[in-house]
C-alpha cells in the first residue's frame, strides 16, 4: 500500500528540481558507495501474550526498548538520463536491547488473587536487513562538490528476538511470584517500506571521494507469534560516511 | 565419536554433612527424645571430613569449577543463608553437579551436593544448537521453545560422561528434557519434565468451585498435596468404617489405593475437596497468621478420612457409630476423621448434617486440637478441657475471617462454629453462647460430669471473652460492657490468644491461669496498657473470670 504513494513523492521530488543541462550532468555513469554510520531508532514495541497456570489464565505485557546503533550500508548507482538515475542500496542493522516484562501469574490455591513478577529480558537481538531501491536525481556538480537526493521504496527483513515465555520461582505460601528469567524465539518476518535522502561528495580524486549519507527509511512489520502478531517498525534515520567511487 | 568416556566417581557429600547439620540442631533445640537419637549419629570423622570437603569445595570455586548460581537469607534463622553452586567443567555446566551451602555468620554450617570427578570430554560441540533444535523436532515434531539449548556435560547412567545440548521439548507426549550428543547428534537422554504436583478443580460440599493441590501420577490425579511444606493427604475410605476403626487403633496402615482420586482432575466427591482443601487453608492460616508449621510446628503430616461410613447405612450403624456421621474429629498424630452427616429428610435436633468437611470452621477447628495436641496439651475434661474446646472454637473464626468475606450467608465469616453443614445456625456461637444453651459467664457454668464436665459447654465463657475482646458489646449476665479491639484488629487478639494456650498455658489450666496468660500475653505483643490488653482484661471480667 505504502510503495505507490512513495513513488509519487519520488516523481514529485524530481519534477520539482531543475532540469539539468547537458554541460552540467555528471560525465559519470556509475557510482559506487560504502558507508558507516548510525541509525537512531525509536522502535519501542510492546507484546502482550496469555498462558494458563494453575487453572486460570496469566498474562505477561513485554515493553521492547529499541536503541540506535551501528548500521553498515552500500549500493550502486546509474545514471540513466541526464541527471536522473536509478540505483540500489543495501544496509545492515544489528543491536541488542532489552525488554521489561510484567506478568500477572494465578495463584496455585485461590482464584482471582494473581501475584505480579516484574522482570526484564536482555541481549534481545535486533537485525534489519533492507534493500533500498532508488529513484536518485544527481544535482550537477559544483566543482569537487556533488549531491545526489534519492527516494524509494525498501525492502525490509527483520530478525527479533522476542519473549514467548517467562519463568519464575515460587514458594510456600506462594503469595509471591520473582521473575527468574524469560523464554525467548528470534521471529523473522519481511515487509515493504520506503526510503528517503541524500548523499553529498566531496572528489578528493577524478573517480574517488569522500561521502555522508543521511537516509530516512522506514517499515512496518508484524512478526507472526504463536497465537498472536507482534507490530514492529524498522528502520529510522540513518546518517554515516565513507568512500564514493564513480566511473 | 569423540566423545571421550570416563568412570564418574562422585561423592556423595550427605553423611558428613548432615551429622554436623544436625550437631548444630541439636546444640540449639530443647533435648527432646528425638534430637537425642539424632545425636548418636554424630562422630568427629563427620566434622573433618566436612571442613575437609569446604576447604576443597573453596579450591573450586576460586578455580571456577564451582560458580554460585543463588544466594538466598534464611527466613527461619536469622543470620543463616544458603548458597547454591554449579560444578563446571572448562566452562560448561556439568548437570547434576551442585552443592547446597549454608552459611552460619560467614562460616558453613552444612553441605549438601554432589561432585564429579574424573571428567575429561572435549568442551567444544560438532554440532551447533540450532541443529540440536532441528535434531529434536525432527524426531518427533515437537516444540523445542525460543529457549536456547544449554551446552551441558552429561554424566551418562552407563558410565562415562558426553558433551550435550539440554533442550527442553513440548510436544502431545508432554513436556520433556532431551539431552543430544553435541559430537553425533544422538539423543542421550530423555525424561519426562511434567511437574507431578498440580493444581485441579474441585466443587464442595456447598456446590461452590475452588482450587485443590493434588498429584498428578499415571493418569490419576491424588488427593496428596505436593505443594504445601508438610504431607496433606485425604483418603476416601468409602464407607468402610470397619479399616478406618483398625487404621484409627493402628490395626492396619493406609497407602495409596485409600487416597481419594479423580479421572479428570474435575473433582466433583464435594466432601473430599472440602476435607482436603480446608486442610491446606488451615496449614496457611497456621503459617502466615502466626508462623506456625502445621499441628506440631514441624510440619506433621496431616491425615484426613472422609466417607467412613455411608449415609444410607445411618438406620444401622448411627447408634454404635454416631461420631462418623454428625461429627468430624481429630485421632490424634495429624489424622482427621469427617463426618457424613444425614441422609436427605433426616434430621437431628431440627436441624440438617451435611458433610462435615465441607465448613471450614470445623476443619479448622478440628485440626486446633491438634495443635494444642502439641502445645499445651490442655488436658480435656473440666476447664482446661473447656478451654481446649475455646481455643479451636477461636481458631476456627479466624480462619474464617482469614478466607472468606464477614457475614451471615453460606461460606461467609462470623462467629458461629459449623452454620455451612448444620443448617440452621450451626451447634455454637462466641458471640451468643446462651443462644446455644452454653453459658456466656463463670457464674453460669456447667458443673456436673456430662461432656467431660462440660467441655463443649463452658468452652462458651472463654470463647466469648476472646469475642467481646475483638468486637466489644455488653455481657448479658454481667451487664459489663467492653471496648473492644474492632474487627479491623481481631489479628490482635487471635495472636493474644494463640500466644497464650499454645505457649504459656499448663495442660491443667483453668479459666484463671487463662485469664493471666492472655493478658500476659497481649503485654508481651502489644505493651502494657495497650488496646489489646485492656480490651482481653475487660472481656475476661465481663464474663466473670477474674
Amino acid at each position: 500500500m505504502r510503495i505507490p504513494c512513495i513513488l509519487i513523492v519520488s516523481a514529485l521530488t524530481c519534477a520539482t528540481l531543475p532540469t539539468p543541462t547537458a554541460a552540467q550532468t555528471w560525465p559519470e555513469r556509475v557510482l559506487l558507495t560504502v558507508n558507516g554510520g548510525v541509525q537512531t531508532a525509536s522502535n519501542r514495541f510492546d507484546d502482550r501474550f496469555d498462558f494458563q497456570e494453575y487453572l486460570e489464565t496469566a498474562t505477561t505485557a513485554v515493553d521492547y526498548e529499541s536503541e540506535g546503533g551501528p548500521v553498515f550500508d552500500a549500493g550502486v548507482g546509474i545514471r540513466l538520463w541526464r541527471g536522473l538515475g536509478a540505483g540500489v542500496a543495501v544496509s545492515a542493522f544489528t543491536k541488542e536491547n532489552a525488554a521489561q516484562t510484567r506478568s500477572s501469574i494465578p495463584h496455585p490455591f485461590f482464584d482471582s488473587q494473581p501475584r505480579q513478577a516484574d522482570g526484564a529480558a536482555s541481549g534481545l537481538k535486533r537485525t534489519e536487513t533492507a534493500v533500498h531501491v532508488q529513484a536518485m536525481y544527481l544535482i550537477d556538480p559544483a566543482g569537487p562538490l556533488r549531491l545526489v537526493l534519492f527516494a524509494g521504496p525498501s525492502f525490509f527483513r527483520i530478525e527479533q528476538d522476542v519473549v514467548t515465555g517467562i519463568r519464575y520461582a515460587e514458594s510456600y505460601p506462594y503469595d509471591t511470584a520473582t521473575f527468574s528469567a524469560a523464554d525467548t524465539t528470534a521471529l523473522d518476518a519481511s515487509a515493504v517500506g520506503f526510503n528517503a535522502g541524500a548523499d553529498v561528495m566531496w572528489m578528493v580524486h577524478s573517480r574517488i571521494g569522500l561521502g555522508a549519507l543521511l537516509r530516512f527509511t522506514r517499515a512496518s512489520i508484524d512478526l507472526a507469534a504463536p497465537g498472536r502478531t507482534i507490530g514492529v517498525d524498522a528502520g529510522g534515520l540513518q546518517g554515516g560516511g565513507g568512500i564514493r567511487l564513480i566511473f | 565419536m569423540s566423545r571421550r568416556r570416563a568412570s564418574p566417581r562422585y561423592r556423595s557429600l550427605c553423611v558428613a554433612s548432615a551429622a554436623l547439620a544436625l550437631v548444630l540442631l541439636t546444640a540449639q533445640a530443647p533435648a527432646t527424645g528425638r534430637q537425642e537419637r539424632i545425636a548418636v549419629a554424630v562422630n568427629a570423622a563427620g566434622l573433618g571430613e566436612l571442613r575437609e570437603w569446604d576447604s576443597r569445595l573453596t579450591r573450586m570455586e576460586r578455580n571456577g569449577e564451582l560458580r554460585v548460581r543463588q544466594v538466598r537469607q534464611d527466613t527461619l534463622i536469622p543470620g543463616r543463608q544458603h548458597d547454591r553452586l554449579d560444578q563446571y567443567h572448562r566452562g560448561v555446566r556439568v548437570f547434576g553437579g551442585d552443592v547446597a551451602r549454608q552459611l552460619d555468620g560467614g562460616q558453613v554450617a552444612s553441605l549438601f551436593g554432589t561432585v564429579y570427578e574424573g571428567i575429561a570430554v572435549d568442551n567444544s560441540p560438532a554440532i551447533d544448537a540450532e541443529r540440536a533444535h532441528e535434531i529434536v523436532r525432527g524426531r518427533e515434531g515437537g516444540h523445542t521453545g525460543g529457549r536456547d539449548p544449554e551446552l551441558v556435560v552429561l554424566p551418562l547412567d552407563e558410565g562415562g560422561y558426553a558433551l550435550a545440548w539440554r533442550l527442553r521439548t513440548v510436544s502431545r507426549r508432554g513436556i520433556h528434557q532431551q539431552f543430544v550428543d553435541a559430537q553425533t547428534g544422538t539423543l542421550l537422554l530423555e525424561y519426562s519434565d511434567m511437574k507431578s504436583q498440580t493444581v485441579g478443580r474441585g466443587r464442595g460440599v456447598l456446590g461452590d468451585s475452588k482450587k485443590i493441590s493434588i498429584t498428578a501420577a499415571g493418569g490419576r490425579f491424588t488427593a496428596d498435596d505436593g505443594l504445601r511444606p508438610p504431607s496433606l493427604r485425604t483418603n476416601d475410605m468409602q464407607g468402610d468404617y470397619t479399616r478406618v476403626l483398625e487404621y484409627l487403633d493402628g490395626s492396619v496402615s493406609l497407602n495409596d489405593n485409600d487416597l481419594a482420586s479423580d479421572g479428570d482432575n474435575d473433582w466433583t466427591d464435594g466432601p473430599v475437596v472440602d476435607a482436603h482443601v480446608y486442610a491446606g487453608y488451615t496449614y496457611d492460616y497456621l503459617w502466615k497468621q502466626f508462623n506456625r508449621r502445621g499441628l506440631d510446628d514441624r510440619n506433621i503430616p496431616i491425615v484426613s478420612l472422609v466417607h467412613p461410613v455411608r449415609r444410607a447405612d445411618v438406620f444401622e450403624l448411627f447408634e454404635d457409630l454416631h461420631f462418623f456421621y454428625t461429627n468430624a474429629f481429630y485421632a490424634g498424630d495429624g489424622i482427621m476423621v469427617y463426618g457424613v452427616g444425614l441422609p436427605a429428610g433426616v434430621t437431628l435436633g431440627g436441624q440438617v448434617w451435611d458433610f462435615t468437611s465441607g465448613a471450614l470452621d470445623i476443619v479448622a477447628h478440628e485440626l486446633a486440637h491438634g495443635v494444642t495436641d502439641y502445645s499445651s496439651a490442655l488436658i480435656y475434661r473440666n476447664e482446661s478441657g473447656a478451654l481446649n474446646e475455646a481455643f479451636s472454637d477461636i481458631m476456627a473464626v479466624g480462619a474464617e475471617f482469614f478466607f472468606q468475606q464477614a457475614g451471615s450467608g453460606s461460606r461467609q465469616a462470623d462467629y458461629f462454629i459449623g452454620e455451612d453443614v448444620i443448617r440452621p445456625g450451626g451447634i455454637r456461637s462466641l458471640a451468643t453462647p446462651q443462644a446455644f444453651g452454653d453459658p456466656d459467664h463463670y457464674s453460669l457454668r456447667f458443673t456436673g460430669t456430662a461432656d467431660n464436665g462440660g467441655v463443649h459447654t463452658n468452652s462458651g465463657i472463654p470463647s466469648h471473652a476472646f469475642y467481646l475482646a475483638v468486637e466489644g458489646g455488653t455481657n448479658r449476665t454481667s451487664g459489663q460492657t467492653v471496648q473492644g479491639v474492632g474487627a479491623d484488629n481481631r489479628v490482635q487478639i487471635e495472636r493474644v490468644f494463640y500466644r497464650a494456650f499454645t505457649q504459656m498455658l499448663p495442660a491443667g489450666a483453668t479459666f484463671a491461669t487463662a485469664r493471666g496468660a492472655t493478658i500476659q500475653a497481649a503485654r508481651d505483643l502489644f505493651g502494657s496498657g495497650s488496646p489489646p490488653e485492656r480490651a482481653i482484661t475487660d472481656a475476661w471480667s465481663a464474663v466473670g473470670v477474674n
